[in-house]
């Protein structure tokens, strides 16, 4: 290599070095530091009393979190509809959960209700809209024998002002706690444990969003395959109509790695604010004889 | 009414202008000079042509670089006797004298032969011209040589080979995803044999859908790409492939710890065919210990799923004249798993299909034309049917193009390059959830034409500016649900590019580059952020401008001995456009709807010292790095830095031959703390019916992981056969991947058990993984 390179390179890295140096230390402010934020579950059900909204805290990682302790007390909680507002109070047995004591205020269908929390110095707010009721109309069958190929079919009026349509399976004591015992029956132990774990217990639920259904015409309609009701025994199923800020939370309440928060519509905090209306019917799952 | 007649004479125009190219092209091609010597560079044993090799006349500077097809011209060829020179890479040293009239021009065949051993002393006065050719910045070629080198984890790989280079990250070892200075795998473009593929991983990742034993030359381009190529934002993969052996049958089957690949060759009228093929058989190996196993063993093992992979690959060529040649070259290659119990059951498949027509036709001694025809498909399905849920997603994209590009060797000082492509791209995503389905498809048409001229305007001073025009024309975007038809409108994007090289010694050299990259093609990762299990593939539809980037880069080279190269090279990378899907997405009419605009940057240098000759090969790269991104959606709208974003990576590999049979490898690897989201806290959300606990995290990506730090040594022991018959060369290998089992650390899970306390579990990477296998080659 001739001389004239190795000078010039000597220059550069003269000159690189430093640069390297500088540049490549990383700050050390980036740490986040945790911060306590409140939580607000709050629906308000179309035809019903306003009786469910409930504060919560945030804990750390290393505490053990119960209800007891992440409740919220003593908050200001108020709900404002057609410019009036309402104060609600909180429950004497449980923390965090408040209601409007007034039970012939009901929950109106196209009605606009703003939520507005104070809690030390978290002021929080969200507004919904309530849609309209929602009925079902027609179900294939009360009692259906399990794993039965025939499929659990139901239809339900499209509520006005829905964006979407929740539909839940739930497994009710009948006259005890449902009867697990379908796995075992095929001599699979341990699955049931696992599956009742999966599903909190004793609820699935399917996601039927309305733009899976047709806009035309008044009926929804879903087709359940027998594998939405695992377990013998007496099943309530629900429809929901739902609006935008559940739709949203539902599509994105599946944390990734980035743990980023599901879509809420709670500003000032963590949470939903939503209004629904339901509807049920009952189905019991018999076993094969 | 302005739409309409632009759309009317972008699709007339489409068909014009690559006739108006042809012709004009065929007009150029009739003058000849008489003062050039051009020709071929072959292997001489497989006569194979050999791409980038160095051809030069002795004792001036006029040289030049062989082409994809192995092609080169020399122009301003003194009269006389001169010595024409060639080197390459894992062959000897050539040299002709040629008595050289001037009168006409010369044609001539260069054979090079091969030879493992490679003498340092060697005097390779023509190895500079490769790096002194190469305009373009960002530039590494991967010959087998390099690849066979490279330590491996089960065998060799491009892909794994390729993140050893500086400016390359990964984001795990269960990836073989590429992120080139602060792009994401879906804006690279990947060409095998000119054909695009859009998908390069099997077995999720841990392995590329590459063949080693296909592969001639790997051209890697890690930013500042040439007119040449478009339709991406990020970095250039070009893959040749091999033609196959002129002289005589030829085989090679290898058995390793994953899968059994095998390659055949040979002649076939005036060319050659090619066929490679690979299968993993842990499958057999799982299904055959099932049956042969009883009781609680059985149960076990049919808990496993069932996995396979396989790639094919087959290519024919054929000289129809000394003008001409016809190959056709075919990829197929699947992924596969199934689990089937009764509560649980799915099957996860993707895969790539391409085909090409290519014919080389040479116009003139000055003129080199390629034309092509090909169709790449890309399909991937997740179908689960079982106890507890029926769903499907799947995905297509069928790729077809039509496209043409020509060289001119002008004169000493200028080639100019030029084509067009014409391509249609339909794709298709299906999702279906019990008797739901949302069925979106979409198509889009381009026409791109470039040009680009390699200027040597003077003896220190190399330019190539160049420009790239693309029209794209969206189609209809269907969305089956709500029977929804969206026409976006037709766009015209202009993309200068340029780059410059100036030799500031015999032996330095500083170069730049600068240009502007578009893409109309956006991805939706299907996995969990840590880990890309599906790649969902949708062309824009028009409601979107396209996504878009702007690179500057700028660098030095130099060679410190004919064997030892450095480069140093620094880059900023601006993307004011980038799309990330929205996952509130519901009523879904058009592209707009289904994605967030964002941008992003990145800048850095790479540093790089490469030993190319001598019992002891390898290189050497130190990367720093920065990049951003900042979407609306994510993190209130701040700035963050993605995952794959490292500050420091060092990379070291080398390979020692001690004889003729005997070879050790070694490779360390290291990188300080990719970002993650670190979780802060927990709450739990009450639901109409139940309840479920979500992490409170930081800022998106504000906290570092630990440094990633790993080392990958080998042996290999390979033994020619001069006197048998059938049996050429033998070889076995042991390699240990992850040699000191460093756990480094991938990920953090937070899970939440019954009685409300959170436990953070670390997901670590591979352990020590040995791996060996045995080759045969006959």
């Amino acid at each position: 290599m001739d001389t004239g390179s190795i000078v010039m390179m000597r220059k550069l890295w003269i000159m690189l070095i430093p640069a390297l140096i500088w540049t490549g230390c990383e700050s050390t402010g980036m740490e986040p530091e945790y911060e306590e934020q409140l939580v607000v579950s709050a629906y308000l059900r179309v035809g019903e009393p306003i009786d469910s909204v409930s504060i919560s805290r945030t804990f750390t990682l290393e505490s053990r979190y119960t209800e007891e302790e992440a409740g919220v007390s003593e908050a200001r909680v108020s709900i404002r509809v057609d410019d009036k507002e309402y104060t609600l109070r909180e429950y004497d047995d449980r923390n965090g959960f408040y209601h409007l004591p007034d039970k012939t205020v009901r929950v109106r269908p196209g009605a606009t209700y703003e939520l507005l929390i104070d809690y030390q110095e978290h002021h929080l707010a969200g507004v919904t809209t309530a849609p309209s009721p929602v009925n079902i109309t027609s179900v294939n069958a009360d009692t259906l024998p399990f794993m039965d190929p025939d499929r659990f079919a139901m239809n339900w009026d499209k509520a006005d002002g829905a964006d979407g349509y929740l539909v839940t399976t739930q497994a009710t004591p009948w006259p005890e706690k449902p009867y697990a015992g379908r796995l075992a029956d095929y001599g699979v132990e341990g699955i049931v444990d696992f599956q009742l774990a999966q599903f909190g217990g004793d609820t699935l639920q399917a996601f039927s969003p309305i733009s899976q259904y047709g806009v035309d015409g008044l009926e929804q309609t879903i087709e359940f395959p027998w594998h939405m009701f695992s377990w013998y025994g007496k099943y309530t199923v629900k429809v929901y109509a739902i609006t935008s800020e559940y739709l949203d939370l539902l599509t994105t309440q599946n944390q990734t790695g980035a743990f980023e928060d599901p879509v809420y519509n709670i500003e000032g905090g963590l949470g939903i604010f939503t209004a629904l209306s339901m509807d049920s019917v009952t189905v019991v799952v018999q076993r094969n004889q | 009414m302005v739409q309409s007649r632009m759309l009317s004479n972008w699709q007339t125009a489409k068909w014009i202008l690559p006739i108006l190219l042809v012709t004009g092209f065929f007009s150029f091609g009739s003058s000849v000079r008489a003062d050039t010597i051009s020709g071929f560079v072959r292997d001489a044993e497989s006569r194979e042509t050999l791409v980038a090799a160095n051809v030069i006349i002795q004792g001036t500077s006029f040289g030049a670089m062989t082409n994809t097809e192995g092609y080169f011209v020399i122009h301003n060829v003194p009269t006389g006797d001169v010595i024409l020179a060639c080197t390459y890479i894992g062959y000897k040293p050539y040299q002709q004298t040629i008595s050289f009239s001037g009168e006409k021009s010369l044609t001539v065949e260069i054979e090079l032969e091969p030879t493992a051993l490679q003498s340092e002393e060697v005097v390779v006065e023509a190895e500079r011209t490769e790096s002194v050719e190469l305009v373009e910045t960002g530039t590494i070629h991967v010959t087998p040589r390099k690849l066979q080198a490279s330590p491996v984890m089960a065998e060799a790989d491009l892909m794994r080979t390729l993140q050893s280079l500086p400016g390359v990250l990964t984001l795990s070892e269960f990836s073989s995803g590429l992120y080139v200075r602060g792009g994401t795998p879906d804006q690279n473009l990947v060409l095998l044999d000119g054909v695009q593929i859009y998908n390069v991983n099997h077995l999720f990742g841990l392995f590329s859908t590459f063949d080693v034993e296909a592969i001639k030359d790997v051209k890697f381009v890690r930013s500042g790409f040439s007119a040449r190529y478009g339709h991406r934002l990020s970095s250039v993969l070009d893959i040749t492939n091999k033609d196959g052996n002129r002289s005589g049958f030829r085989g090679k089957t290898s058995l390793g710890l994953v899968s059994t690949r095998s390659t055949l060759q040979g002649p076939v009228g005036n060319g050659a065919w090619f066929f490679s093929g690979r299968r993993t058989y842990v499958d057999y190996i799982i299904n055959g210990a099932e049956q042969m196993a009883t009781g609680a063993t059985r149960d076990q093992l049919e808990f496993i799923p069932d996995y396979y992979f396989y790639d094919a690959h087959f290519k024919v060529s054929q000289n129809l004249g000394p003008q001409d040649k016809l190959s056709l070259t075919y990829y197929s290659g699947r992924d596969m798993l199934n689990y089937d119990q009764q509560q649980f059951a799915f099957s996860f498949g993707w895969g790539n299909q391409a085909l090409n027509a290519r014919w080389t036709h040479l116009f003139s001694d000055q003129l080199f034309s390629n034309f092509h025809l090909s169709r790449s498909y890309y399909h991937s399905d997740l179908d689960r049917d079982d106890a507890l849920f029926t769903g499907k997603i799947f995905n297509d994209v069928a790729d077809l193009n039509l496209g043409g590009d020509f060289e001119y060797f002008a004169s000493g000082t200028q080639t100019v390059k030029a084509g067009f492509e014409v391509k249609r791209l339909e794709a298709q995503y299906d999702a279906r959830l019990n008797k739901q389905e949302a069925l979106q498809t979409a198509g889009s048409s381009h026409l791109a034409l470039y040009i680009q001229n390699e200027w040597k305007v003077s003896p220190l001073l190399m330019v190539q500016p160049g420009l790239r025009v693309t029209g794209y024309f969206p189609q209809i975007y269907h969305n089956s649900h709500e029977q929804v038809s969206y026409q976006g409108d037709p766009t015209l994007t202009v993309m200068p590019r340029f780059s410059a090289k100036y030799l500031l010694t015999d032996h330095m050299r500083v170069k730049a580059s600068l240009g502007r990259y578009v893409q109309f093609l956006n991805i939706v990762p299907l996995g969990d952020g840590n880990m890309s299990i599906i790649d969902i593939w949708f062309p824009n539809d028009g409601s979107l401008p396209p996504s878009e980037a702007y690179h500057y880069v700028a660098g030095l080279e130099g060679d410190l001995t004919p064997a030892l190269s450095w480069s140093v090279e620094t880059y900023y990378k601006t993307m004011p456009r980038l799309y990330r899907l929205d996952m509130t997405a519901v009523r879904v009419q058009k592209g707009s709807d289904l994605f967030h605009a964002g941008s992003g940057w990145a800048a850095g240098a790479d540093f790089y010292l490469e030993k190319s000759r001598g019992d002891f090969t390898g290189w050497l790269s130190y990367s720093l790095g920065w990049t951003k991104r900042k979407f609306a959606a994510i993190d209130d709208g701040r700035e963050f830095y993605p995952k794959f974003d490292r500050r420091h990576n060092v990379k070291m590999v080398g390979t020692y031959r001690f004889s003729d049979r005997w070879s050790t490898n070694v490779a360390w690897t290291y990188g300080t703390g990719q970002g993650y989201t670190r979780p802060l806290g927990q709450y739990q959300l009450r639901y109409p019916d139940h309840q479920e606990s979500f992490v409170v995290g930081g800022h998106r990506n504000n906290a570092r992981l630990p440094a990633y730090h790993r080392l990958d040594v080998g042996i290999r022991y390979s033994r020619v056969m001069p006197e048998s018959k059938w049996l050429r060369e033998w070889s076995w290998y042991l390699q240990l991947f992850n040699a000191y089992n460093r756990r480094n650390l991938w990920h953090k899970n937070v899970s939440f058990s019954d009685n409300g306390t959170a436990k953070v579990t670390e997901v670590r990477m591979l352990p020590i993984l040995p791996t060996l296998g045995i080759e045969i080659a006959f």
